[in-house]
């Protein structure tokens, strides 16, 4: 599993910090480390969470297909 | 009592690391009753069982401690300190005043049949809690330079 690119990159478009998202969606800042890193493959409801905080929806965070293939 | 929350890869990481304290529990028992079948006797029953639990109980605690599956991330940073801190201080404490009590009493038999059977007991928690703590103070320096 790759690393997610485009959760990192909403997340430094809002200007947020790993720990200030992983406060916000209720894990510790490792959960979140692993799941950017591609080290942990979260739940549905974690990506719904992790989706409404950073404003995105689970296609454009979690979708993989070739327009979104992760790198 | 107040319910520990832990996140979704913390759960997982202590289900990971339960299952795998089980399976060491389950070999080093089946070692041991093996052992003494082959007619050595390394511990008087039950302490061996109780040193063999404290060994599973010890890599538990251990493993937690390593994959940040301790505290859950309800947990502010400054309690998470205090309760590191607090750690450290009572297995260190707790280890050196049951090593002490241990060399007061001269009680370190290591040898089976000699009637004596809180000296080894002794000596695997004082060992445990050194682990624990030695264990928690370099995750704590690990965590906190990276």
């Amino acid at each position: 599993m790759g690393k997610n690119l485009r959760l990192k990159s909403a997340r430094a478009a809002l200007d947020m910090s790993q720990k200030e998202v992983a406060e916000a969606v209720g894990v510790t800042r490792q959960t979140l480390n692993a799941i950017e890193n591609g080290d942990y493959n979260p739940s549905v409801n974690l990506c719904i969470s992790i989706c409404r905080v950073l404003g995105k929806t689970l296609d454009q965070l979690f979708w993989e297909d070739d327009d979104h293939e992760k790198n | 009592m107040k319910k520990i929350e832990f996140d979704e890869l913390q759960q997982s990481r202590r289900y990971r690391y339960g299952y795998q304290s089980f399976v060491l529990l389950s070999f080093l028992i089946l070692m041991d009753t093996f052992v003494s079948g082959l007619g050595f006797v390394w511990m008087e029953p039950p302490m061996n069982t109780f040193i063999l639990l404290l060994a599973g109980c010890t890599y538990f605690i251990c493993r937690c401690i390593w994959g940040d599956a301790l505290v859950g991330p309800k947990e502010t940073p400054r309690r998470v300190t205090a309760k590191t801190a607090a750690v450290i201080i009572v297995a260190a404490a707790a280890a050196v005043i049951v090593a002490g009590y241990g060399l007061v009493r001269s009680s370190y038999q290591f040898s089976a049949g000699t009637g004596g059977s809180g000296g080894p007991l002794t000596l695997a928690c004082t060992v445990m809690w050194s682990i624990i703590a030695l264990v928690f103070a370099v995750k704590h320096f690990v965590k906190r330079n990276s």
